[in-house]
């Protein structure tokens, strides 16, 4: 069986350089950039890699000892015609790059694009309807739906250790479209069906009202499930999960260096019953049995899909559902933090996404001129 | 000595100790009367209830002979200092204001909660007892427990940073327990509350004025955030945290496993600062919340000082519960403190469980199902 062709649209920091920033002991698994993650897979061939920016280019080139470098993504499409492809600029030129994908006639079979999935509503509704049409799987990189530790709490979750879902509470502080996309959606991937409703509050920029920003929603689900996501400031508590069901609870800690489940149990001899069923026990959290990183299990994940039908992980509409209960957080604020019903009328909505809002370079060369002065 | 009467004699004032298990984590005594027996700088002087069978009951567990069925006489003869107030929230409102208005020389009232059916009531009776001069504390227990106080106690030495956000849940009806969930995330908070958003259990559960389920998220004056869940808790059922800019108390199982967490360095290998937990270390010396009320309102006599848990403290709750009602009517939006319209209420569900005192309901149902298992 041939190998699966993957090219890479958008040279920085995530598609390439990201690893170098983690520590040893991070708790993150690696490889975490598309590049390394293509690289690291047998059944994988890197055929393409492209970039505007001919720093990035050559950057690349370097680090991978790799050739077929192209200035026009189109160009490297027709020529190399890979199966799967990477979208790794940043949020600006995205639409315009996955509608060319999915309409151009490139063979293109899945899409593995960076967070968020667009700046506006329209532009995500166009994506998955164009990606569709197209048979196209494609995938939203918000990690956390394809790494071990918080798919296996999905797992446990499917499997009933605590009983049924009825509320999850998300933390970290962040623009609420950039890092938030990973907040909303590990919130999301708990829950098994779209939000219809939020109330929220935000930390607005009035006077760039479409600016990516920092908030609290209050999220409403069909049936008792609710959401409370919060991406304010949350001291020790960052990066944190509640999932809490009729049974028990399990809490991710310090984006899963730490999970938690509490089950219940019955009351010991002497001990007082909180409620109907005992009381709580905290178990310890059982580690996976096989790890990869959530970037190859991503890429295992579009291949199946692709071949499947299936939707991925985290699906274009899954990444949808994010920036709109984003943007419904912001429209709570403007109405006097009254509910906002979803989906959203105004499909024109959008927000520009912290990496757009924070420099129109490429992070990586960004980061590159901050530590030569040049920034 | 420091002269305290009760009026009430049922559970709460009484027997409520007699419920606990051998190993639940609470520190007893808990119930008033027994409160008031293990501190020895207070006598009681006076026990009063309208039901005979409390009184007897009363009588013949604590070997006290002064009961009265009229607490008016009470206070008449006995001229106490410190007055619990252990009836259920119906009559409560007009006792308060009788013992505010009278001339009987009381300087305290321990009150049962929730303080009051209604805000106009909250108003009149805190204005009426500062107007007496009673310091009057609203028995939220938790706001004199030692590990809450000790978690107040290292917020204000700093170990934390600033208070951000407060977090709580238990399955409760608002106004009932509510009392108790509410302020015991608002004794964290430093400043009133600016707004409300939340959600009952059901549109018929706040059709009326009955006590009601529900969730509500409320923002400070201060920027302080609260989140508490009186429904469908799961395993979040009586945790709270408390998260400051530099660390965090969580306080599990109602504070039978707490938890001091703050961000500090990572070790080699990790990428910067990450959050440790610390043991935390109880108080050294571990008394019962309802004694420290005592204590407490015995030092506020002397200092003029308020208690920990006021009638502004606890009228908020009310208001806060109030606040979710009212936001769950109008599809769960922002609700605006204070509240214009006074006369709104809940019925606690104490009132609405029965007519009867809760110690009269629990013997009858005992002596029932011991027939009810001498007929099988």
């Amino acid at each position: 069986m041939a190998n699966v062709k993957a090219a890479v649209i958008g040279l920085g920091r995530i598609a390439s350089t990201i690893d170098e920033e983690l520590g040893d002991f991070d708790g993150v698994e690696f490889p975490y950039g598309h590049i390394p993650c293509y690289m690291s897979m047998p059944e994988v061939d890197v055929v393409g890699m492209s970039d505007t920016w001919v720093e990035q280019r050559e950057a690349a080139g370097a680090k991978w000892g790799f050739d077929a470098l192209y200035a026009d993504y189109r160009q490297m499409l027709e020529k190399t015609r890979p199966d799967i492809v990477s979208v790794c600029t940043s949020a600006k030129p995205r639409a315009d790059i996955l509608l060319e994908i999915a309409n151009g006639d490139y063979g293109v079979r899945a899409i593995w694009a960076e967070k968020p999935i667009t700046l506006s509503l329209a532009e995500a509704d166009a994506v998955v309807d164009a990606c569709k049409r197209a048979n196209i799987a494609l995938g939203i990189n918000c990690t956390r739906r394809w790494r071990d530790d918080y798919v296996q709490v999905k797992a446990l979750l499917d499997e009933g250790v605590i009983g049924d879902v009825v509320s999850v509470d998300s933390r970290a502080r962040c623009g609420l479209s950039h890092n938030g996309s990973h907040l909303i959606t590990t919130l999301t991937m708990y829950v098994p069906e779209r939000a219809v409703s939020v109330v929220g509050e935000a930390e607005l920029d009035e006077a760039n009202p479409d600016n990516d920003f920092p908030g609290v929603g209050l999220i409403r689900f069909p049936g008792d499930v609710r959401g409370y996501v919060r991406a304010y400031d949350n001291g020790p508590n960052e990066s944190s999960h509640d999932i809490v069901g009729t049974d028990g609870m399990i809490r991710i800690i310090n984006d899963a260096r730490s999970i938690q489940i509490w089950t219940s149990h019955p009351a010991l001899d002497g001990h007082q019953q909180l409620r109907e069923r005992g009381t709580f026990v905290r178990r310890h959290f059982p580690p996976p049995v096989r790890r990869h990183s959530g970037g190859v299990n991503a890429v295992r994940d579009l291949i199946r899909c692709s071949e499947s039908g299936d939707d991925p992980r985290c699906s274009g509409e899954d990444a949808r559902e994010a920036l709109e209960i984003a943007i419904a957080i912001r429209e709570s604020e403007r109405s006097g933090n009254q509910p906002v019903e979803l989906p959203l009328a105004d499909r024109s909505l959008r927000i520009i996404s912290g990496e757009v809002v924070r420099s129109e370079l490429p992070r990586a060369i960004l980061r590159q001129r901050e530590e030569a002065g040049l920034a | 000595m420091t002269r305290a009467a009760v009026i009430g004699l049922g559970r709460i004032a009484s027997t409520w100790d007699e419920e606990r298990s051998k190993y639940d984590g609470w520190h007893l005594p808990h119930a008033h009367i027994g409160c008031m027996a293990a501190v020895p700088e207070l006598e009681i002087v006076g026990l009063s209830d309208t039901w005979a069978e409390q009184r007897q009951a009363a009588r013949a567990k604590w070997g006290i002979d002064d009961l009265y069925e009229d607490y008016r006489e009470m206070l008449t003869k006995t001229r106490p200092q410190i007055v619990s107030i252990c009836t259920s929230m119906k009559p409560r409102t007009e006792i308060l204001l009788e013992i505010a208005n009278g001339d009987y020389g009381v300087q305290a009232i321990w009150a049962e909660k929730p303080l009051t059916y209604s805000l106009e009531q909250a108003d009149e009776v805190i204005a009426a007892c500062r107007k007496a001069g009673i310091h009057l504390a609203v028995n939220c227990t938790h706001r004199w427990r030692d590990s809450f106080t000790q978690t107040r106690e290292m917020i204000d030495d700093g170990l934390i940073g600033d208070v951000i956000h407060v977090q709580g849940g238990l399955n409760c009806n608002l106004s009932h327990n509510g009392s108790h969930l509410i302020t015991r995330l608002t004794m964290f908070t430093d400043a009133p509350v600016a707004w409300v958003a939340g959600e009952a259990e059901s549109d018929e559960a706040v059709a009326g004025e009955d006590d009601f389920a529900g969730t509500g998220y409320f923002v400070c004056h201060n920027g302080v955030r609260g989140m508490f869940r009186g429904m469908r808790t799961g395993g979040l059922e009586l945790s709270y945290d408390i998260t400051g800019t530099d660390g965090m108390i969580r306080l599990m199982d109602d504070s039978r496993s707490p938890e001091l967490w703050r961000i500090e360095e990572g070790m080699p290998g990790q990428r910067g600062p990450g959050p440790v937990c610390h043991f935390f270390r109880p108080s050294h010396s571990p008394r019962a919340a309802g004694v420290n009320v005592l204590y407490d309102l015995m030092n506020c006599i002397e200092t003029g000082e308020d208690s920990r848990c006021t009638g502004e403290d606890a009228r908020e709750a009310l208001e806060i519960a109030l606040a979710v009602r009212e936001s769950h009517r109008k599809g769960g939006g922002r609700v605006d403190l204070p509240l214009e319209d006074r006369s709104l209420g809940i019925v606690s569900r104490e009132v609405l469980v029965s007519e009867l005192p809760r110690a009269i309901l629990r013997r009858q149902e005992a002596e029932a199902a011991a027939q009810a298992g001498e007929a099988s």
